[in-house]
């Protein structure tokens, strides 16, 4: 075979192969972008939720995180990462031991006014610091 | 459109200062570097050594500061290195490996060039859409990326030079044992912006991507004919899987590039007159490889040990050493700071893993997942494995210095291959979960590599080849 035919049938090859391997991926992602699924990224959209919070944080240290009832779920995962993401340079860790804990909605019984103690006995020693629109509260330890 | 300015401007400052100081080291050993091979590696070298000297004044001072001395030390290193190259640059003659190429002119116009070339642009059409697609979709990278990679560029930007956020072992799940390279490159860009604009590390993983593609086509079509560089730069572009994790922002596509570098660059040194400066190149990339993911530590020893091979020796290991120290130093800074410990280490302990390492049931377990898994690599029909031994086959032509090139080079591969192999062995993690969530990507650091090694053995009866002198 002469080099221009081995060229063209290595070129023929390889083309074949990538357009195989990513044709579809790509159609896919244009396709979820034509319908606009891609404004519903629940990484976009859990990391934002972390956002109204910076206020009631202090700027620095650890901050609890209340684990819901769900983990490890995927979801459940994901949104702890996603808080340790949108809350840096805070250091967001599971638990209860550091002064300041995240709780979100599903991760804890609701109910009760600002400065109510929590009926979750993980809980007891925290009183509600600050409760958000999208379900999110901060408490504080008190003792 | 002024922080994209300023962001352009990070990323130029040091890949020219680079570019200008590998001319600069090769004309005064009167080595001759390609000077399209240099500026194809120029930008990820540039890019390491500014995350080294970025963490050094960011633990002096601040964010601030640290850009406007950043940037000021990068300029002054420019304008010098451009001042000194003109001065030194005198006429080269005779050919060194790296310039012993084919002539670049030798194809222009033949079918033979065009045919590649129309595929090329293809391939490198349709996975920048995929590329620019998937950040559109996912701005924020795949979970790795927002989980660990810009997490800590997010911690530096915001915490520095207070480091708790990067180092805390609390963040265990987000692997602060990891290096610093690509977190403190994304934080320093974000810093030149003035925000933490998710663009910054979409860039930052695209220009390691078009490096890795520049370097494997330049790097074989300058030895092997443009016609087959090109048919490697498609060969890179046909595995989705590599592709796809360029676009998830992750440091396994910037320490591919580095092991391209790393391995094409010693490999080179054994044909040349003076090997000095490809092996100072050479160490640069695998200090570089280091300081990206602790996989490079592997690539680090090996490239030492075939300089050492290399005779001269001691002239060999200075220069490779010369390469290595700058990354090696910062890294051993970091590996002293950074009180969380590597997993492998410290959920188990020293006798389990020798036991581990001793087992033969579970390096039976270890190579029949991983001889599943190679086969069908690449997340396309076949597997991409077999379409680059197809294309090679069909495009083989041997001869001495290309086999010898190729062995040595698969050498590497493979004993980076075995080391990864062994870290599968002793794991303290279940095995098969492991393995199936890092496979991939350990493939991604070792493809483009293999993709350079794999052409070497190809080659074309075409214009008579001239060297460049």
């Amino acid at each position: 075979m002469s080099s221009l035919n081995r060229v063209l049938v290595a070129a023929i090859l390889l083309l074949s192969a990538g357009l195989l391997g990513g044709l579809r991926p790509a159609i896919a992602d244009w396709r979820t972008i034509a319908t606009g699924e891609y404004k519903s990224d629940p990484v976009r959209e859990d990391a934002r939720r972390y956002l109204p919070l910076l206020s009631s944080l202090p700027a620095r240290g650890l901050v609890g995180y209340l684990q819901p009832d769900d983990w490890p779920s995927p979801d459940a995962e994901r949104r702890f990462y996603l808080a340790e993401y949108s809350l840096t340079p805070r250091i967001v860790v599971m638990g209860t031991v550091p002064e300041y804990v995240i709780v979100a909605p599903e991760a804890s019984i609701q109910g009760g006014d600002p400065e109510d103690v929590s009926r979750d006995p993980r809980l007891a020693d925290f009183v509600l610091l600050r409760r958000f629109s999208n379900g999110l509260r901060v408490f504080r330890r008190t003792r | 459109m002024m922080a994209s300015l300023r962001v352009m401007l990070a990323t130029l400052l040091p890949s020219v200062a680079t570019y200008l100081l590998l001319r600069r080291g090769s004309s005064r050993s009167g080595a001759r570097l390609d000077r399209a091979l240099v500026a194809a590696v120029a930008p990820g070298l540039g890019i390491g050594f500014a995350s080294c000297i970025y963490l050094l004044l960011l633990h002096f001072t601040s964010a601030q500061t640290a850009v406007r001395l950043d940037a000021g030390l990068w300029g002054l290193l420019d304008a010098w290195l451009l001042i000194d190259l003109k001065r030194r640059m005198k006429p080269v003659t005779g050919g060194d490996v790296a310039a012993a190429a084919i002539s670049s002119t030798s194809w222009s116009g033949s079918a033979a060039l065009r045919i590649p070339a129309v595929g090329f642009i293809v391939l490198v059409g349709l996975a920048a859409a995929s590329f620019l697609l998937h950040f559109a979709v996912k701005p924020d990278g795949e979970w790795d990326a927002w989980a660990i990679w810009n997490l800590r560029s997010r911690a530096i930007a915001r915490g520095a030079p207070d480091w708790a956020a990067v180092f805390s072992p609390d963040l265990g799940w987000s692997q602060p044992h990891y290096p610093l390279l690509v977190p403190l490159s994304v934080a320093r860009l974000w810093a030149y912006g003035g925000g933490e604009s998710t663009a910054v590390p979409a860039a930052l993983a695209l220009l390691f991507f078009l490096s890795t593609l520049a370097v494997v086509v330049i790097a074989v079509g300058r030895l092997r004919g443009w016609p087959l560089g090109l048919l490697s730069g498609m060969a890179l572009l046909i595995s989705r899987t590599y592709v796809f994790q360029a676009a998830c922002q992750c440091g396994d596509v910037p320490l591919g590039f580095y092991v391209l570098v790393a391995i094409g660059f010693v490999v080179l040194s054994r044909e040349a007159a003076d090997p000095g400066p490809l092996l100072l190149i050479a160490g640069m990339a695998a200090g570089f490889a280091a300081w990206t993911k602790n996989e490079g530590l592997l690539l680090l020893g090996l490239v030492v040990l075939a300089a050492g091979l290399r005779a001269p020796r001691l002239r060999g290991l200075t220069h490779a050493i010369a390469g290595v120290a700058v990354p090696a130093l910062v890294l051993g800074v970091f590996k002293l700071q950074s009180p969380a410990s590597n997993y492998l280490f410290d959920q188990q302990s020293s006798g389990d893993a020798l036991q581990k390492a001793f087992d033969p049931s579970r390096w039976f377990t270890v190579l029949a997942r991983l001889a599943d898994l190679a086969p069908v690599w690449g997340a396309m029909p076949g597997g991409a494995l077999l379409w680059l031994g197809l294309a090679v086959a069909i495009t083989m032509r041997l001869d001495r210095p290309a086999v010898a090139r190729a062995a040595t080079a698969l050498l590497l591969l493979i004993a980076m291959f075995a080391g990864y192999t062994l870290v599968y062995v002793i794991t303290p993690l279940p095995l098969e979960w492991q393995i199936s969530t890092s496979f991939d990507r350990l493939l991604v650091q070792l493809w483009p590599a293999l993709v350079w090694t794999a052409f070497q053995l190809s080659g074309l009866r075409g214009p008579e080849p001239r060297v460049v002198t």
